[in-house]
């Protein structure tokens, strides 16, 4: 089943599972920072209790029909799926284990024997009975972690709203009310108020507590449920009873949903740099961000020229629409050339880059943190590759290194490249989403290159720009 | 009996033209007509004005009309019209003497006038001219330059004629520059030189007139040129286009962020112009039209003062811009239906051609832009085909304004660039804009050939590629644009006039007969056929088999196949999959003449 349905890209936003790896932990660290960083319109920082209930992965699996659509998607899609006997042997044997029952020895001899897909669904169906799968509470986590047995990373079941509320993000088109939440003491309390957005329109503040959404109490409610009813199609309203923090007065507000458009890029004023640099800090690659980047560019004066490109906390999810961002920026960054090679099961192609850049002869510093996400680490690494002088910093908790050039060459991005996700529609409910391509370096980024030829003191070259011309 | 008469004439000027077609000849047929002149008072009625001038006043507007083989004199302070009568219908005029005498090209018949218009009542002169006629400039800008140049789009040619102090004279030496794209806006940038710009993709040539030949050659990185305009005070060209990324695709937020159709000012240094170098890009500078939520879609014509102010005329939106050369910002306003002619009269007033909407809008640039007044009567009653014309080159059918279907298929044709639509329901695998000639008669549609009705395939474009959401805030009524968009465009076909059918097509002809090049380009059917052929190349997902479009005007064709993977018409034959490219070269030469004629 085609992955896009309506022209956008059918992507869940992720974070994390650098290189395709996925494991329990990292879902609830997906999950958290998902709520907490993006949704813009509900900071969350959710109690594992929150987490437990409301798992992005929960849910009923409730027909064999789901589970066919689920493993024939996950079949199709991936980038190198293992045989259908040897995913239904696996799913069967996990799910049986976890229920208590422990299914036959010979499941796997039997299901070997099966070529007809008919069949071994019906073989699957009647031994998912006999489990009583379809009685179990959270089923859907058992058939995901039953589908990791034999596929070996984080494949998720993907609602269609939470695929929405991605798409949304990954646009950088987010709608909301504009505020940050946070539940404490049992309470939906504002952490944050989005400046101009319609809830500061509004008169909400800081401190305030939600009381109720559309006349359903907030208290003792879960977050993630609260946070639902708040979300809503662009142009509706959601009609919120306020406590204010600072007079203790109830008021009632009806207040728009609308688009609420993330910062991309920060403007870092204090480093001290020489008037002709400029430091620009790149926040999350979206797809706004080369319409950002560009409007900052425009506005320079022409005694501006270096730009110091901030990669180090940049946030890019490991998806294909995060990687289509990427590509755009990569191609706003460099001239005419190849990026690099994405390879998906049935074929694989060149990613290049347009003649012309945004920088109109500025040269440009990038600073990464090899840490960063897997398409960040490639947008460094391929602009490097390119001639661009890149600094690095690793995590000082973790020895701190940094210097001009790349981290080691053990990286796995140099061996296996970067695992793309992207979410395949199972049904009108649900999305699964697994590793569908991979992208690996362009041949120049893998051969000559520099690693960590550290010492180098960043500052005192950055206010010498003829050194840096000169490397 | 006067009609005869009248059509001999155009027999005997038509045949001169054609012996005039040489590179540097003396064409020695000149006419001369009449001026007639009636006046009026009160509304002016304009029918598609297609060029404006003003005296260096102010006090009086020269309007011409595609129309009308009149030009129409309007007495802003007076409020009273004059019509003067020409040839023909005008397709774009010059000053030659300011207020006094200017240069006209007109289309049927193709000629070049020289028209007075001040007191001394003498007749209009005519030159026939080989080729349908596009732009004009002239040099000395107003004051009797002696080179007039004119562009050519489907001759791809420029031609040059000098003028002496009188302007046009007897004989007058024509001549016909080649280029190797077809060309529409020119501008005179120097002394002698002229700057020509592609009229569907970024190709630029400079013409020296002095010696009939191109002196430098660029390509910028865009598409559909709409306006040129020489800054003497910044030393440089400024020039509208748009940029159609192949990186992006007709997703909804990559046609929202800008991502995938940008409208574009590039400034280019004069000097940098003037010599063919791979640096160009480097050496201009941009202004971007349009934001999210505003869209800019197919920028036209644009002025320049000598303050570093300018304004475009954006044809798409339907508004003119002002801005300022080193800023980034710019000041809208509303104007009519397609605005594509912007002229400046001194430091405080515009004028605005509104192509589509009967009209010419007076804008005032004082303090602020804002339209004062306006020329003509809107139409008030307008068929579907004027609809669909309409509807054709509006913004408005896309989300936020960000194109039309002309930004693509300009005027129709194509600049022979991938994009990656939604075509065939996926992203990943950009296919070729196709030319829209003979489009209602080539069924199947799409490059899969999977839309059975033109109606099905504009429904997907305009929700799929142009994001088609709400016009004006309103529900739009697809059922009913998309009618009026197959009436316009079943106004548009009709089958072509072949510039050549000499020896050598006939033999293409046969070639291409023998080659069985007509299995899927079946001459009977527009040189296409209802069915899909695999063509032994795949694309992203696999896909062989093809719709084989319709051929038309293919010498002007840059890109060829499905994926647009042949650059030339001779990398097309020499290389095409499925079929037996072994030719003998005169063979080739045939074929390819053959071809270039359809």
């Amino acid at each position: 089943m085609a992955a896009q349905s309506n022209g956008r890209r059918q992507t869940t936003y992720q974070f994390c599972s650098r290189y395709g790896e996925g494991n329990r932990q990292v879902e609830w660290v997906r999950y958290f920072l998902v709520a907490c960083i993006l949704s813009a319109s509900a900071l969350v920082i959710p109690t594992r209790a929150d987490d437990e209930k409301d798992s992005i992965a929960s849910g009923t699996v409730a027909s064999p029909t789901l589970v066919r659509s689920v493993v024939e998607a996950s079949l199709t899609q991936h980038i190198a799926p293992p045989t259908r006997q040897q995913v239904i042997a696996d799913l069967l044997r996990f799910v049986g284990d976890k229920l208590g029952y422990p299914l036959s020895r010979d499941l796997s001899a039997e299901v070997s024997t099966m070529s007809n897909v008919d069949e071994l669904h019906r073989y699957a169906e009647s031994k998912l009975n006999e489990c009583e799968f379809f009685a179990a509470k959270n089923n859907a986590d058992l058939l995901m972690g039953g589908l990791q047995k034999s596929f070996g990373e984080a494949i998720r079941l993907v609602p269609r709203k939470e695929q929405l509320v991605n798409e949304q993000i990954a646009a950088n088109r987010y709608v909301g009310i504009g505020i940050q939440v946070a539940q404490l003491n049992s309470r939906m309390k504002v952490m944050s108020v989005f400046p101009g957005g319609t809830s500061d329109s509004a008169g909400m503040k800081a401190g305030d507590v939600i009381e109720s959404i559309d006349g359903v109490e907030t208290k003792e409610v879960p977050l993630s449920t609260s946070i639902e009813r708040l979300r809503g199609a662009e142009g509706t309203f959601a009609l919120v009873s306020v406590r204010s923090a600072e007079s203790g007065e109830v008021r009632e507000m009806k207040i728009e949903r609308k688009v609420v458009p993330f910062k991309t890029i920060e403007e870092k004023a204090s480093d001290n740099l020489p008037d002709n640099f400029r430091r620009y800090k790149i926040l999350r690659i979206t797809a706004s961000t080369v319409n950002d980047l560009t409007a900052l560019i425009e506005e320079l004066p022409a005694s501006v020229d270096s730009i110091v490109l901030d990669l180090s906390s940049a946030e890019c999810s490991a998806t294909a629409i995060g990687l289509h961002n990427a590509h755009l920026l990569a191609d706003a960054l460099l001239d005419e050339g190849s990026l690099g090679l994405l390879e998906s099961r049935m074929s694989s192609r060149t990613l290049r880059s347009e003649p012309g850049n945004i920088l109109r002869g500025r040269q440009f510093i990038v600073v990464y943190k090899p840490t960063s996400d897997g398409l960040v680490d490639w947008l460094a690494i391929t602009l490097h590759s390119y001639g661009q002088l890149v600094y690095y910093e690793t995590d000082p908790r973790l020895g701190g290194r940094h210097g001009f050039g790349l981290i080691e060459p053990d990286t796995p991005i140099f061996t296996s490249g970067v695992g793309v996700f992207d979410s395949v529609a199972v049904n009108e409910d649900y999305f699964v989403e697994l590793t569908t391509t991979r992208l690996r370096l362009r041949d120049e980024a893998t051969g000559k290159r520099s690693f960590g030829q550290t010492v180098t003191d960043f500052e005192s070259l950055i206010r010498k720009p003829k050194s840096i011309e000169s490397r | 009996m006067i009609c005869y008469f009248r059509c001999a004439l155009v027999v005997i000027r038509c045949a001169l033209a054609v012996l005039g077609m040489g590179s540097g000849t003396w064409i020695a047929f000149q006419s001369r007509v009449a001026c007639a002149e009636d006046s009026s008072t009160g509304e002016l009625q304009l029918r598609r004005p297609s060029a404006v001038l003003a005296t260096s006043d102010g006090s009086q507007v020269l309007i011409a009309s595609t129309t009308n083989a009149t030009l129409i004199s309007t007495d802003l302070e007076r409020n009273r019209n004059r019509k003067l009568h020409v040839p023909a219908p005008v397709v774009d005029m010059v000053w030659l003497q300011a207020d006094s005498s200017l240069l006209a090209i007109t289309a049927e018949p193709a000629s070049l006038l020289q028209v007075y218009c001040d007191a001394s009542h003498r007749d209009t002169k005519s030159v026939s001219i080989a080729s349908q006629p596009a732009k004009l400039a002239i040099n000395g800008g107003g004051t009797g330059g002696n080179y007039a140049a004119i562009t050519s789009t489907w001759d791809q040619s420029v031609l040059i004629v000098q003028l002496d102090a009188d302007g046009l004279h007897s004989k007058s030496m024509m001549t016909r520059v080649p280029l190797d794209f077809p060309p529409k806006e020119i501008i005179c940038i120097g002394e002698t030189q002229f700057l020509v710009a592609d009229a569907f993709g970024g190709s630029l040539a400079v013409i020296d007139a002095k010696t009939g030949t191109v002196i430098a050659s660029h390509q910028i990185n865009g598409h559909h040129i709409g306006g040129l305009v020489c800054d003497r005070a910044s030393s440089s060209v400024l020039l509208t286009h748009q940029r159609l990324s192949k990186i992006a695709e007709t997703s909804f937020d990559d046609v929202h962020w800008g991502t995938l159709m940008q409208n574009l000012i590039t400034q280019i240094p004069l000097p940098s112009l003037l010599q063919s170098s791979d640096k160009l890009a480097s050496t201009a500078r941009q202004y971007r039209l349009g934001k999210p939520g505003h869209g800019c879609a197919d920028p036209s014509s644009i002025v320049a003062w000598n303050d570093g102010r300018f304004a475009v005329a954006i044809a798409g939106t339907d508004e003119v811009a002002l801005g300022r050369l080193g800023n980034h910002s710019f000041q809208f306003v509303s104007v009519g239906a397609k605005p594509t002619k912007l002229m400046h009269v001194g430091t405080e007033r515009l004028l605005c051609v509104n192509e589509l909407d009967d009209s010419v809008s007076m804008l005032s640039v004082a303090d602020r832009l804002d339209v004062v007044g306006t020329l003509g009567m809107q139409r008030t009653e307008i068929l579907p085909a004027g609809q669909g014309e309409r509807d054709f080159y509006s913004g408005r059918l896309s989300h936020d304004g960000w194109m039309s279907c002309s930004s693509c298929h300009i005027d129709g044709f194509t600049p022979d660039l991938v994009v990656d639509t939604f075509g065939d329901g996926r992203f990943g695998n950009a296919k070729r804009i196709p030319s829209l000639f003979d489009v209602t008669a080539t069924g199947p549609w799409g490059w899969d050939g999977s839309k059975k009705s033109l109606a099905e395939q504009i429904d997907s474009t305009l929700r799929s590629t142009m994001r088609l959401d709400a016009i004006d805030g309103e529900e739009t009524d697809e059922h009913g644009i998309t009618a009026s968009l197959i009436a316009f465009l079943e106004s548009q076909d009709r089958n072509r006039r072949r510039d050549r059918n000499d020896d050598e097509v006939q033999l293409g002809a046969a070639v291409f007969q023998a080659r069985e090049c007509s299995k899927c380009h079946n001459p009977e059917s527009r040189f296409t056929s209802a069915e899909v052929y695999d063509v032994a190349v795949s694309d992203e997902y696999g896909l062989q088999k093809f719709n084989p479009p319709a051929l038309s005007q293919l010498k002007l064709r840059r890109a060829f196949f499905h994926d647009g993977r042949f650059k030339s018409l001779d990398d097309l034959l020499r290389n095409h999959p499925t079929m037996n490219a072994d030719f003998e070269q005169q063979e080739l030469e045939q074929l390819k003449a053959y071809l270039q004629s359809l």
